[in-house]
């Protein structure tokens, strides 16, 4: 109790004695007009941050012109915070200054018996339809520390300098006391830097609110940023002597260890490597694809099990520690992990006389590889690359279960990765291209069989994956049993539809083949001058449509991935009802093909419905939105037809 | 000898497993396990909850003791989630966990523990918006719960809430309970003002027998056994206080003076007055002179609506039934439904007009007349304006301690005179410094909802609309003025694409908005449209897809359990809708005109085919209808039916015939 007044009187004094502090306001704030707020109601005026070793400040000025501006005034709840102050002043000149006691609240965020973090709200007061709103803060930071000597687990963090409401002007200060390495992304506007004495200043003019768009993704937008990354001790030299001598300093002394040092072969190592390595076919990639094949045959990566797998397992055998480095005991007990089989496959391709080279890949949809940038924590997932004379590189994921390890997942693909290049005395790196895969082991087959009846359907449904397909249905339902599966798809596809009762829900089996799922339901018809019958019931569309899309659009187009869905419906059609048919749709453009075609079956009731949609870019330009979008509505135009019975004249 | 050890053994051996399924849990646990062990969990359930006890008892001074004990088996992977202690308090200073234990008694015999120094504190508000408050939520989670656990927790926790020592407990949840009991008692420690003798204890139920198989009760106990788990999926389920199962406790203690007198609701009603009144402060934040006292309470009204926002901001426990005071909502710009009402309420003092605040129950269901005195009854308050003569606006209420006039402030598109349709059928207590006074809401005095779609354009021979579509809506009946004023013209584009048939249209634009300039006028937005699809051949006939039409209701799922709750379906929107539209080729409608009739809507059609011109309008109205729990098959057919029926009234009236022909009307 004592403790909470003391705090409540220093909060209120450093409000206090800071109050008078605020700069002072310019009268041209309220010549801007509502049209430069952009449809939101609101514009930052002036933004400004410092970065400094123990703290980082914040200020806005913000001006209010309607009331949709002033709904979008909310501040972060801020973490560990010395002072805030504010103030807002309405047209005319009443002023509004915040109070401690009525506008702020300083609460536990977290409370462990250990410890607590706390967080402070201010909600401003006095907010009106046409006002200033002006606001400083300081939060605590720790950015005066780099990193330990020897740590795996770098951390950066990324301020995205867009905001909710459109910047008219923002300074950022970056002062000499950081310990932390950073990165100012200007993005294409760009920004005035200035150097002052013991800072740096970088200043944007214009920058947009941050909106969503669909298929979009953070790296490709542009908006500017601000990394600050911890650098581990021993590395720091090496960064300011630039990229070239950063990278590799970190293939030699960062994730060289990794792959050189300190593996325990064992006894039998050498007569595994040969055996195992027996046969392989001549070409490289083909040697690799089959190396990995055989290990994953052999190993079991306990990271990786399935539930059922870990409950037949014992609670000893599931908690035993494994080092992935001690190749002995690995071949003994048939167990590694994830780093485990990446490394056999790395040594064994090695002892093949196959060199591979290790890649660190970044997910596209959060940022892009950026070498000048000295940061470990910018890369993500590692893969083996293989190159072959007269063909594209292989990457693979030795970890991977269920999946060709040689998959690029899309969130990868066409990126730029870091490669370490394996060389005597000194590894080198370079910076290679993750290609855009060409999506055609990528496919989704449906096949929906619905026997119409007056009142009620009959529908059998099974639908098969492949490639990322396949792999991102799995990993939907991995952390289940498999009774839990079914329980789960049931209740999926009864939320699709509220009409429908699933009498059976069955997915897998779960650890072969391509991926299965496959469905009975019944479905109730309501009584109508036609029969209206969905072809593809239960399922999703092959895109995710959404409700509109923008108009415009300045970022670029990013599909989930490449492939192929495919749609195959058998109408059972009942007696004394017709179907008088409908045109077919072929359409195809740069995004992919949409086909949808019906006629009539094996026999005189069926009628068969096919629609196929095959993407075939995975990144486009904003130049192409306008192909885009009719693309997206040929899906949603084939997607949505239906196959209308009528009553027989006859 | 060796005979007499290997029977021994036999015994020990077999009698090992039965005592090792429940070793590692409490004795209260295991009694609650071996209870059960005879019956078969319920089917289709994830977990079952084998106890649930709570014992409450009253500390003196106003503090509350809880000692809550509680068993569970998991059945499934969903119920996983009973491996988390869970609870939701105001902060430290009112409620606090001193103790906490927890058992996971595994299938395989082993059993993982926690205690008190697990508890992880969070800030509620991290879930909840733009709320403020200083509620906590308090988790610790046993490790390696899995199907076929036996979770086991017991706490304690001490409270001491601002209304004093009162409670209301609702005892379903989201899985079945095998035995729930719930014990109060008094436990005055050596040293305190309260007096045990004075103190007056009392407990209240509601509704028990509709769903407990065994019920117990004494004045200081209630024991229920087999609860259901709460329903879910119930369509139009009157779930409200005249149905679910309550238990409401109150400690009554001469020497609390500060808390609410809860003997009587005359009682609990002067104490509200007593503490709104001094933060009743005179205010007048527009000219009010010069002009008769309605239309200054109108202006008030008016400038209220638009500059104050309807926010949750507590800094303190108490904020949750104290208001702040009038002048300093005024200063903050906004405030909860208590400042909102407070700040209403001083602007008529400054035209010499008294007023009280009012105790509603929002959205979940009313108040029953034979309610017990609970102040947890209540989630909202609004504004009664006393007057002596009638302003003449529907929502002025008689009654035995006055006229008045009953304002909801909260309501950003409601003019003065009227409550938004959230009260509907609703019983209000006007707290006045003589004592309570219950009103019922009369549906006159509610604002009404009232939406008008008139569509102009043309249909081309591939099926694509282009045109306007004009929306004229009272009440914010949609929702649309309410978007607008908050998300301007973007949030209301988006929010009208629910109109159109179809995702990604074409063309979908919003071209005007027009704000109400008087109270009784529509909000209007006009919508510039274009899409494909609006003409759909289906065998001989055209149906047309057109936009904001009525839509039918959803399927009803077909259930093997019956019902708990009553069907309740409340009165709809007025809906009236009309297009007008060139094809650009003779076609005939398949009906010129149709009714529609059914326990739940009243619907009227008429459709008219001239030189290339469609002129079709459709008037709609859900009409409010109830099936109590005994009568639940015949409203579910009844329910069906509509849908049926209302299906084929739509398909017939978008059914046009190519060329011109003779249409018929239809009931």
């Amino acid at each position: 109790m004592r403790i909470h007044l003391m705090a409540s009187a220093l909060m209120i004094l450093c409000l206090r004695g800071l109050m008078a502090e605020l700069p002072q306001i310019k009268p041209d704030v309220w010549e801007v007009k509502e049209a430069e707020t952009k449809g939101f109601g609101a514009i930052i005026l002036e933004r400004t941050i410092r970065f400094h070793a123990t703290s980082v400040e914040h200020a806005y000025l913000i001006r209010v012109l309607n009331e949709q501006g002033r709904n979008a005034v909310e501040f972060p709840k801020f973490l560990p915070t010395s002072t805030i102050e504010g103030r807002t002043i309405a047209r005319g000149g009443v002023e509004t200054p915040f109070k401690a006691s009525s506008d702020f609240q300083t609460k536990a965020l977290v409370e462990t018996g250990k410890g607590s973090l706390n967080r402070t709200s201010v909600i401003p007061p006095g907010l009106t339809l046409d006002c200033v709103v002006q606001i400083q803060w300081t939060e605590q930071a720790f950015f005066g520390v780099a990193g330990p000597f020897w740590d795996y687990q770098v951390q950066d963090r990324v301020f995205s300098l867009g905001a909710r409401l459109p910047t008219r002007r923002l300074e950022l200060e970056v002062y000499d006391d950081l310990a932390w390495g950073y990165d100012l992304q200007t993005g294409p506007r760009g920004a005035q830097i200035v150097n002052g004495k013991g800072f740096r200043k970088a200043i944007f003019k214009e920058i947009p609110a941050y909106e969503w768009v669909p298929y979009s993704e953070e790296s490709a937008k542009d908006n500017p940023r601000f990394v600050l990354y911890q650098q581990p001790r021993y590395l720091v030299e090496a960064s300011q002597k630039g990229e070239k001598v950063f990278w590799e300093e970190v293939a030699n002394h960062w994730y060289r260890p990794f792959y050189d040092q300190k593996i325990q072969y064992g006894k039998v190592w050498g007569a595994f490597s040969d055996e195992i390595r027996q046969g392989l076919p001549p070409s490289r990639q083909a040697a690799a694809l089959e190396l990995h094949r055989r290990l994953v045959a052999r190993f079991l990566d306990v990271t990786a099990l399935t539930p059922e797998e870990l409950a037949a397992r014992s609670e000893k055998q599931n908690k035993r520690k494994i080092d992935p480095r001690d190749f002995g005991e690995v071949l003994k007990t048939g167990e590694t992990t994830g780093a485990g089989l990446h490394l056999l496959l790395w040594s064994l391709l090695g002892s093949a006389g196959i060199p591979a080279k290790p890649v660190f890949i970044v997910d596209r949809r959060e940022r892009k590889l950026r070498p000048k940038e000295c940061n470990i924590a910018q890369l993500g997932d590692w893969v083996l690359m293989i190159e072959q004379e007269g063909a594209p590189p292989i990457f693979i994921e030795p970890a991977r279960r269920f999946a060709p390890p040689d998959l690029i997942l899309p969130k990868f693909q066409g990126t730029e990765a870091l490669a370490l290049t394996p060389a005597d005395p000194k590894w080198g790196y370079q910076v290679v291209k993750v290609p855009i895969q060409d999506g055609s082991r990528n496919t989704q087959v449906v096949k929906v069989t619905t026997i119409v009846g007056e009142d009620r359907d009959q529908i059998h449904l099974t639908s098969h994956s492949t490639g990322i397909k396949d792999w991102e249905e799995r990993a939907q339902w991995w952390s289940m049993l498999p009774a839990e599966r079914n329980k789960n798809l049931k209740e999926i596809l009864e939320k699709r539809d509220a009409a429908v009762q699933i009498e059976t829900a069955t997915v897998g089996p779960y650890k072969r083949g391509p991926f299965e799922w496959k469905c009975d339901a019944v479905r109730e018809r309501d009584a109508a001058r036609h029969i209206e019958v969905n072809p593809f019931p239960l399922v999703d569309p092959p895109m995710d449509l959404p409700r509109d899309l923008p108009a415009q659009r300045q970022e670029r187009i990013a599909l989930p991935l490449l492939g192929l869905q495919e749609y195959q419906a058998t109408i059972v059609c009942p007696q004394g009802f017709v179907w008088s048919g409908a045109p077919p749709i072929q359409r195809s453009n740069t995004f992919g093909e949409v086909s949808w075609t019906a006629g009539p079956g094996d026999s005189p009731s069926e009628i068969h419905v096919l629609l196929k949609v095959r993407t075939r870019t995975l990144l486009a330009e904003p130049s192409s939105y306008p192909e885009f979008k009719t693309f997206l509505a040929w899906v949603r135009e084939s997607f949505s037809r239906t196959i209308t019975l009528s009553r027989s004249s006859s | 000898m060796s005979r007499t050890i290997a029977l021994l053994f036999l015994l020990l051996a077999g009698a090992w497993p039965v005592r090792a399924q429940f070793w590692g849990l409490p004795n209260w646990a295991d009694r609650a396990v071996r209870d059960s062990a005879t019956r078969m969990p319920p089917e289709g359930e994830d977990a079952w909850i084998l106890l649930d006890q709570t014992l409450v008892s009253y500390r003196g001074a106003g503090e509350l003791r809880k000692i809550h004990t509680r068993v569970v088996r998991v059945l499934t992977k969903q119920g996983r989630d009973e491996g988390t202690f869970l609870s939701r308090g105001f902060g430290k200073t009112v409620s606090k966990i001193q103790k906490l234990k927890g058992w996971n008694l595994r299938p395989d015999g082993s059993t993982r523990k926690i205690d008190r120094d697990d508890l992880v504190s969070i800030d509620a508000d991290a879930f909840a918006g733009r709320t403020v408050s200083t509620e906590v939520l308090s988790a610790a989670t046993l490790p390696d719960v899995e199907v076929g656990c036996i979770i086991a927790f017991e706490s304690q926790e001490t409270l001491k809430l601002p209304l004093g020592p009162v409670d209301l407990v609702f005892p379903l949840e989201s899985h079945p309970i095998r035995r729930y009991i719930l014990a109060v008692g008094v436990d005055l420690p050596f040293r305190t003002t309260s007096r045990e003798e004075l103190l007056s204890v009392r407990v209240d139920s509601r509704n028990l027998n509709a769903w407990a198989s065994v019920i117990r009760q004494s004045d200081r106990l209630v024991e229920l056994e087999d609860l259901p788990a709460l329903p879910k999926d119930e369509p139009w389920a009157a779930a409200g206080l005249e149905q679910v199962p309550f238990v409401s406790l109150r400690f009554q203690d001469p020497a609390l003076t500060v808390c609410p007198d809860l003997s009587n609701w005359d009682g609990y009603a002067k104490w509200i007055h007593q503490r709104y009144a001094p933060m009743i402060e005179k205010v007048q934040p527009v000219p009010m002179e010069g002009v008769s006292v309605r239309d200054a309470l109108v202006r008030l009204s008016q400038w209220m609506r638009t500059s104050l926002v309807y926010r949750m901001v507590y800094l303190s426990p108490e904020r949750g039934w104290i208001p702040e005071r009038s002048t300093e909502t005024l200063r903050r710009r906004y405030g909860d439904c208590k400042d909102l009402a407070t700040c209403l309420l001083g602007g008529a003092s400054a035209l010499r007009l008294d007023g009280s605040p009012v105790l509603a129950r929002l959205g979940q269901g009313r108040i029953p007349g034979d309610a017990p005195v609970n102040p947890f009854l209540f989630n909202h308050v609004i504004a009664a304006i006393r007057l002596d003569q009638s302003l003449e606006f529907p929502a002025e209420v008689q009654t035995p301690r006055g006229r008045f006039l009953l304002v909801d402030p909260t309501s950003r598109t409601t003019p003065l005179g009227w409550l938004p349709v959230g009260h509907r059928g609703a019983r209000l207590m006007i707290c006045t410094a003589e004592g309570a006074a219950w009103v019922e809401v009369p549906d006159s005095a509610l604002d009404r909802e009232r939406v008008e779609y008139h569509l102009e354009g043309q249909i081309s021979s591939e099926g694509v609309l282009t045109g306007t579509l004009r929306i004229l809506e009272s009440a914010d009946a949609l929702g649309l003025q309410s978007i607008a004023q908050t998300e301007g013209a973007k949030g209301l584009k988006q929010h009208s694409l629910r109109f159109a048939p179809q995702a990604l249209p074409a063309h979908w634009e919003v071209s005007s908005i027009r704000p109400p300039m008087r109270p009784e006028d529509p909000f209007e937005t006009i919508l510039k449209i274009e899409y494909s699809g609006a003409r759909i051949q289906k065998g001989g006939e055209w149906e047309l897809n057109l936009p904001a039409l009525v839509r039918p209701p959803a399927p009803l799922k077909r259930t093997k359990a019956k019902r708990r709750f009553p069907i309740e379906v409340p009165p709809g929107v007025d809906y009236h809708w009309t297009a007008s539209l060139k094809v650009g080729t003779e076609a005939s409608p398949v009906c010129a005109s149709g009714r529609l009739a059914t326990p739940l809507r009243e619907a009227t059609w008429k459709a008219s085919s001239q030189g290339g011109m469609l002129d079709l309008a459709l008037d709609h109205r859900q009409k409010p209808v109830r099936w109590e729990i005994k009568d639940q098959d015949a409203g579910l057919q009844a329910l069906r039916k509509d849908r049926s029926d209302c299906l084929r009234f739509l398909e017939e009236a978008l059914a046009f015939q190519p060329g011109q022909g003779p249409a018929t009307g239809h009931k």
